[in-house]
């Protein structure tokens, strides 16, 4: 059965300017006796992205992610997606995850627009043969034409969007994650793309989704968590999250 | 009272280090079975280096032949050696020396690079890790196209003890492997440490017998067989001559490959998952 438990989880992203990445400052600081602020009694500087959260996911869920800047939401995605791991506390994910973060990830802009449907195809976990036997379909849901065949630097940001929404719907995970809108091109493409992400989203056993955006929201999601400063504000329906979470705001 | 809390400790401790061998482990495993994936990408590394030009990889292969062609006559004059010797001797050194020093300086970019898909998307690690040798080996493919040349224009001697040339590039791939997983998360941590190593592989360089041979300095053995990158050149470099490499070279790099293998693995243990917050 799909799911997704956080147990006590607490992530500390360091924080690397140019002096702290250094050899030289590390010595130096190492020498002086460590003039940087310390954290925990470390040198380092970091940030507490997520503090101490637990959080028990079952299938069916649809979950959105609110909360400022910084809050933690796309730290809380990367944790799931099981790219940060945790500095203290357990991730226990059961299913198979997507993640859509940066919609055009993994494009190469010399590369045709054929060839970026199998390397992206590839990159998010398609085998070759798959890929290739899906290259049509996706090709020809993108609308693109011929220009499949250009180099995809010939292509207007609309069109690159396309492409990529097209080959990262096409995957029909357990899990799903995903970071912000899914900013989708031109108004007609945009209602196309509404009932493939319909059919997408529908599909996914459990949607974990972070966005400013409370249309989107309320649209997709049935459950909200309210991120505060890497803690849980509220946990609830989405609708009455959204609502203490605006008030807040004008408050 | 400190003494009863130390042996619970120590074994905690342990435990932990087990836990993350095997996580490595596992890393490491299940980037074999991506070896699709990774075998695809590395061959887009190397096509995208030289893309839109007419002879692509070739060029790499081209500039080395004339460096090594160049370099051959004029050692060869400066040391009096006949150049039917001393040049394959170069050609065949520079070329493994191509791959050697190649992995080494660029390893320490495989995850700093490799930074913008390493935050989008969970690969293990050892994807960009296997990836990236792939693509070294490829380009060293390419330059073996200069020892045929060289093969066939000074008519080499070569017997059945050219097969040895196959375990050698094993271990060559085993230590390439070792160090991007040492020097991968060590320089996406220390952004100088790039700069360091390729200053040190700079002059390695040189005192390795690579334009000069070891039978020149005959009363200075120990600094030529204290040099591991010595013994690694020669298992590789005297099959492909006709010769076998001594068994002292052979013993050197299977032992520095075992040392190297063990401190690979528990270093990229404690740091594997830290790499995600450094790159």
């Amino acid at each position: 059965m799909t799911s997704i438990e956080l147990t006590h989880v607490t992530v500390d992203i360091p924080i690397f300017d140019a002096g702290s990445r250094s050899l030289k400052n590390n010595v130096m600081a190492a020498a002086t006796g460590g003039q940087i602020k310390p954290r925990d009694g470390t040198r380092k500087v970091s940030i507490r992205a997520i503090d101490d959260l637990t959080l028990d996911l079952q299938h069916g869920t649809k979950i959105g992610l609110i909360g400022h800047n910084g809050a933690g939401k796309s730290t809380i995605l990367r944790t799931i997606a099981g790219i940060y791991e945790p500095n203290e506390g357990r991730v226990d994910v059961d299913g198979s995850v997507a993640a859509m973060f940066d919609i055009g990830f993994g494009m190469d802009p010399d590369s045709t627009g054929w060839e970026n449907i199998i390397l992206r195809g590839m990159l998010i976990g398609f085998s070759r043969k798959e890929i290739e036997a899906r290259a049509a379909d996706i090709g020809e849901w993108s609308g693109l034409g011929e220009f499949l065949d250009m180099p995809l630097r010939t292509y207007s940001s609309g069109m690159s969007t396309r492409l990529a929404f097209a080959v990262s719907t096409s995957i029909t995970p357990d899990i799903l994650l995903i970071d912000e809108g899914i900013g989708a091109g031109d108004a007609a493409f945009i209602d196309k793309a509404k009932a493939r992400l319909e059919e997408f989203i529908g599909n996914a056993g459990l949607l974990v989704m972070a966005s400013h955006s409370d249309d989107l929201l309320r649209q997709w999601c049935t459950e909200g968590l309210w991120m505060e400063h890497g803690k849980v504000r509220f946990h609830g329906p989405i609708d009455e999250t959204l609502d203490r979470y605006s008030a807040s705001r004008t408050a | 009272m400190a003494e009863a809390n130390l042996e619970p400790e120590r074994s905690e401790r342990l435990r932990t280090t087990l836990g993350r061998l095997s996580v490595a482990w596992q890393d490491l495993r299940e980037g074999i079975a991506m070896r699709e994936l990774w075998i695809f990408l590395g061959w887009r590394d190397v096509r995208k280096h030289y893309r839109r030009s007419v002879i692509g990889p070739f060029w790499l292969t081209l500039s080395m032949g004339i460096m090594v062609g160049s370099l051959g006559f004029l050692y060869s004059q400066i040391f009096g050696t006949d150049i039917s010797t001393y040049l394959p001797f170069l050609a065949v050194g520079f070329i493994l020396w191509g791959y050697i020093s190649g992995t080494i300086t660029a390893a320490c970019n495989v995850f700093s690079g490799a930074a913008a898909s390493i935050r989008q998307i969970r690969l293990p690690f050892s994807v960009y890790i296997y990836q990236f040798v792939w693509s070294q080996l490829i380009n060293l493919s390419h330059n073996f196209l200069i020892y045929f040349i060289v093969l066939v224009l000074f008519s080499i001697p070569i017997g059945w003890s050219v097969f040895l040339f196959l375990p050698a590039m094993a271990l060559y791939i085993l230590n390439g492997v070792f160090f991007v997983m040492i020097l991968g998360p060590l320089c996406a941590r220390f952004r100088d440490i790039p700069m360091i190593v390729g200053s040190i592989v700079q002059v390695i360089f040189f005192m390795t017998p690579i334009l000069w041979s070891a039978e020149q300095i005959p009363d200075r053995v120990a600094f030529v067989a204290l040099n591991p990158f010595y013994h690694f050149i020669e298992i590789a470099r005297d099959p492909l001559l006709g010769g076998t490499g001594t068994l002292t070279n052979w013993l050197a790099c299977v032992g520095m490959t075992i040392v190297l293998g063990v401190i690979a693995t528990l270093f990229f243990a404690r740091f594997r998952s830290r790499i995600a917050y450094w790159a």
